[in-house]
């Protein structure tokens, strides 16, 4: 009873300070600065969402956090210089007052967040439109902004209450929060204490993940900062003590320091347990790191897949059934493989329990499961769940397998315990009614079989061979057609999407790029029977595009409101999105590759970005282009020459392996990107221009004999030798 | 209530030692006034009582247990006002007092409010935010924290500085009544309020208690070494100590306190500050 009439009075007074109310109106204030240039969410994706939502919540959570943590600062450092407590400590115990003052600033930063969130909630309705999403905008204040405000509140009382020195605990809390927004935790979203990681906002697939790691985060700072201002109680100075004998007396409080050290050990386990990362190696390994038997000593002849993704909480629950027949007179021990992120729950052969080993050797996406398979005819029954992680490599991006209610993706790994020697598979996945899933694959049907009573769905995958699903993306999907002389092609794009796809003439931009490409190079073999597919998958998937057979998938990140209103005056171009349809061309309809690829960066990407310049020249014009394409590559160039470890490789094993990866990803990506490019277009000069290169790659596209085309292949086509196209 | 200061010593980190076993019972009723010069050692003896400080040697007894291990009751029976204190500047005199009413658990904290403002004559301050009282106002609101909901232990560091006469002659008062059930504690430079209110005078010095007892006691001690002389001496005398000099129709007459008063002075009935003096004089001689 006591202490709620301090709380009472305490938050009465915080309330009545003149100090608050200005940093209330700051915090109010601070989600400007999102809408003006802090845009830490649109990074990589220009979404509603990020704009109007997440960017201005950032903003918030940083301001407000900065500000109440100073707030704290002056209010403790004010009862002992302005000698209050004096007064107060002699009247009541110091913990419980320390205590109410605290905690009564945590309740007025709570009011100040509520107030901003109402205050933002008309202009944010209005600019978002029918893309508002309410359950993100409740996240981005109440689950971003609020904990990180609270763990800043804490953690200024903690310090102070130990060092009882205000201006040393301001410079304790700017290390934290510099080293919070320093290059070393960016991709890592635990360890962003003031500047969550929020890499992306969809507006059309959902943001189940950036909202569970984020409140993972924040739950974790509140526990740490918690913990921290816990143990900081006892250090609060007592009878004329200093730290030392104030922290020891106060420890006889047992209960203290032994919840401070639960809640570190609470955050500790939740840090080194998360779920939503895997712990491979960040550098992309190839598959064969991960061998499968290459000899197996058993046929599988089929396995039949249910499952059951729970979209609410973003994990999949599914049974494999695998009919197999042991070749030898003895038990085999068969390697599968399949995401980090689950767990075998059960296997069974022939309805009797038998062992298996989790390796947990996480490498790129998934990790070995080892069975130990008796002889003999064998139905295996592998019951598996769990939330599919993010690979470690893209942690920073965020982007992976997800289950959500609006988005669904799968690749080979998260839909089963995944063996390269099945014979066939067929796949049974309930889905929320509204996801229509679509695969990557060509010739991989997806039927509906069911409608069930609860709400969903019931569709089966059944691939022409073998156990390989591809890559499954489920959404609210519309089809829109696009048809040319040439080429016809079908485009999916989510629902909610439909009216700004055709406001912009979506179809007639994915015409224009069909048509220029036919007419260049040719048609790519599949348009005489079928249709081109392109499908919109969420960002939570994926940044970017990529292309299989007949099919170009481009990420939301490519269709954003200023890409398709490109113009020499607009600062945006539907790059993405053309590069990725150029795909059929130069990728898989010829496939560019030679043994060099390694060190010249030869491959189907530097053709494809220069076809996608030569499009951009094209449709808005040539000064447009140069800026967005040329001057970007030789700037990309111009610091691959100034690098150090590219000139010197050696000492790239000298870095730690997260740095490395880093680099070595980097350089890849401008030899492909940029290098290629400029080289092509050093070719397109030697030769005698775009007309004269144009002949030369119809020639390499439609030969027969060539596939793949090599560096050598392209400068015979030319009649130019390697040298010839070094850059300067 | 009952409180025993046991050979109490305090040294403080940087290694001065404020009191050198020190022992005193403390019993209500009493009004005890503390007096001693500057650095006597008053103010920690205090923070002593309250808690603030822990002895280095020696204890304090609350009732028959120590001090410390009756931390709680303490507090919910101590009204303090400190030598130097700070108050919320951003609340009126009344949301102050029901702060620190809260504070100090006190039921019926609108009725004890109204008392203490009316007692120190801050009724009509009620709804003034603190940050525009004078000095003396903000004295009295410190005054009225301390006696809000009528404490049974009064511990009141230099109470009536930067008060007016009037007023000071108000608070004696009320301390006087206050006393009436409980302990008050009173330290003063001023010898006239301990004079006309205190029933008991400890006189602290250098960290040890010079005098306990009435001031009738006091004074006693001091017949015969108070006296007046005529004119001023020519240079300075040993062996007296002047308290006061007094312009008259004569010209300037000198009070002076003495161990042998010397022959060209007449001896006159002590005051308690002559008796204070006396008392100081006599100690630093030694």
């Amino acid at each position: 009873m006591s202490f709620l009439s301090y709380l009472r009075v305490e938050t009465g007074r915080i309330f009545r300070s003149r100090i608050f109310w200005l940093a209330a109106v700051l915090t109010l204030c601070a989600p400007i600065a999102g809408y003006l240039f802090y845009f830490p969410a649109t990074l990589n994706h220009e979404s509603s969402i990020g704009l109007w939502i997440a960017n201005p919540a950032l903003a918030g959570t940083f301001g407000g956090t900065v500000l109440f943590a100073l707030l704290t600062l002056y209010e403790l450092d004010r009862v002992y210089r302005k000698e209050m407590a004096s007064l107060t400590d002699t009247i009541v115990s110091t913990l419980m007052l320390s205590s109410s003052r605290t905690l009564s600033l945590l309740l007025a930063a709570a009011a100040a967040v509520v107030c901003a969130a109402v205050l933002y909630l008309p202009y944010t309705l209005y600019r978002t439109g029918a893309l508002w999403d309410g359950g993100y905008y409740l996240f981005a204040y109440l689950g971003l902004m609020l904990p990180t405000v609270w763990s800043g509140i804490l953690l200024a009382a903690a310090l102070y209450q130990f060092t009882r020195r205000v201006e040393l605990s301001a410079v304790l809390l700017t290390a934290l929060v510099l080293l919070s927004m320093s290059q070393y935790v960016s991709d890592q979203f635990l360890l962003r204490w003031i500047n969550p990681l929020v890499p992306w906002c969809s507006d059309y697939f959902g943001n189940l993940r950036v909202i569970q790691t984020g409140l993972y985060s924040r739950l974790l700072w509140l526990l740490l900062s918690a913990s921290l201002w816990l143990l900081s109680l006892p250090a609060i100075r007592k009878y004329g003590y200093g730290l030392g004998r104030s922290f020891l007396k106060g420890c006889r409080k047992i209960y203290l320091p032994f919840t401070a050290f639960v809640l570190i050990g609470c955050g500790f386990g939740m840090y080194l347990c998360q779920p939503f990362i895997n712990h491979s190696q960040m550098e992309y390994a190839s598959f064969s790191s991960h061998p499968m038997s290459t000899e197996p000593k058993l046929t599988i002849d089929e396995v039949e897949i249910t499952c059951k993704p729970n979209v609410m909480t973003g994990t999949q629950q599914g049974t494999a059934t695998y009919k197999i027949f042991n070749l030898e007179k003895e038990d085999v021990v068969e390697t599968f493989i399949m995401n980090c992120g689950y767990t075998i729950d059960k296997v069974t052969a022939n309805g009797e329990t038998i062992p298996y080993t989790d390796l947990n050797n996480d490498l790129n996406f998934e990790k070995q499961i080892e069975v130990t398979i008796p002889p003999g005819y064998v139905t295996l029954v592998m019951e598996y769940s769990g939330m599919p992680q993010v690979w470690n490599g893209l942690r920073g991006s965020l982007t992976g397998t997800v289950f959500s209610p609006e988005f669904i993706s799968l690749e080979m790994c998260d839909f089963y315990p995944y063996h390269s020697f099945i014979e066939h598979g067929k796949l049974e996945l309930t889905l929320p009614e509204k996801l229509i899933p679509i695969s990557n694959w060509v010739d991989i049907e997806v039927n509906l079989i069911s409608e069930n009573t609860d709400g969903t769905r019931t569709w089966e995958l059944e691939p022409p061979r073998g156990g390989y699903f591809g890559n499954l993306y489920a959404a609210e999907y519309i089809a829109l057609e696009t048809e040319t002389e040439n080429i016809s092609a079908v485009f999916y794009c989510p629902k909610k999407q439909q009216a700004a796809m055709e406001e912009v003439n979506i179809q007639q931009i994915l015409a224009d790029v069909l048509e220029y490409c036919s007419a260049h190079y040719g048609t790519p073999p599949f348009a005489e029977e079928g249709k081109l597919r392109l499908i919109e998958a969420g960002i939570p998937a994926m940044m970017g595009g990529y292309a299989v057979d007949q099919t170009s998938i481009m990420s939301e990140n490519t269709f954003y409101e200023k890409i398709y209103t490109a113009s020499a005056e607009t600062a945006n171009s539907p790059e993405i999105m053309i590069h990725e349809i150029v795909h059929q061309w130069w990728g898989l309809g010829k496939n560019l590759y030679d043994d060099n690829t390694a060190s010249n960066g030869w491959s189907s990407e530097g053709l494809t970005t220069y076809t996608t310049y030569r499009i951009i020249k094209e449709k808005y014009g040539e000064e447009y282009a140069k800026e967005h394409c040329v001057d970007v590559w030789q700037s990309q160039a111009d610091y691959l020459k100034n690098n150090f470890y590219f000139r010197y490789p050696e000492y790239l094993d000298r870095l730690p392996e997260q740095y490395a990866a880093r680099v070595r990803g980097s350089v890849d990506s401008i030899m492909m990107y940029s290098v290629v490019p400029l080289k092509i277009l050093k070719a397109e000069k030697l030769v005698g221009g775009e007309e004269k290169m144009d002949e030369i790659l119809k020639g390499l596209f439609t030969n027969q004999n060539l596939n793949p085309i090599t560096y050598a292949d392209f400068l015979d086509a030319c009649g130019l030798t390697e040298e010839a196209l070094e850059l300067d | 209530m009952n409180i025993s200061i046991q050979n109490v010593e305090m040294t403080y980190s940087n290694g001065k030692q404020a009191l050198q076993g020190i022992s005193a019972p403390l019993q209500s009723p009493s009004l005890i006034g503390l007096v001693g010069p500057n650095g006597a050692g008053k103010s920690t003896l205090m923070k002593l009582l309250v808690a603030g400080l822990l002895p280095t040697k020696g204890e304090i007894l609350l009732g028959d247990s120590p001090l410390i291990s009756k931390e709680k009751e303490l507090k919910e029976n101590l009204g303090y006002l400190p030598q130097s204190f700070g108050l919320y500047d951003e609340l009126t005199v009344y949301q102050f007092l029901d702060y620190m009413a809260a504070l100090k658990g006190i039921p019926q904290s609108r009725a004890a409010i109204e008392k203490a403002m009316a007692e120190t004559n801050l009724s009509q301050y009620k709804r003034t935010r603190i940050r525009t009282l004078s000095g003396g106002q903000r004295q009295r609101v410190g005054i009225a924290q301390a006696i809000l909901g009528n404490p049974k232990l009064l511990i009141l560091d230099e109470p009536t500085v930067g008060l007016d006469p009037e007023e000071r002659i108000n608070f004696r008062n009320l301390f006087s009544k206050a006393a009436q059930d409980k302990i008050v504690l009173l330290s003063t430079h001023i010898i006239e309020d301990v004079q006309s209110i205190c029933n008991r005078i400890i006189i602290l010095h250098c960290g040890i208690i010079l005098f306990d007892g009435s001031p009738q006691e006091l004074i006693l001690a001091a017949q015969g070494h108070v006296g007046m002389i005529d004119q001023m001496p020519a240079e300075k005398e040993e062996g007296y100590h002047i308290t006061a000099r007094l312009n008259t129709l004569k010209g300037v007459c000198c009070r002076i306190v003495a161990e042998e008063l010397p022959p060209i002075a007449q001896a006159v009935d002590p005051t308690l500050e002559d008796a204070y003096m006396y008392l100081i004089a006599k100690e630093e001689k030694k």
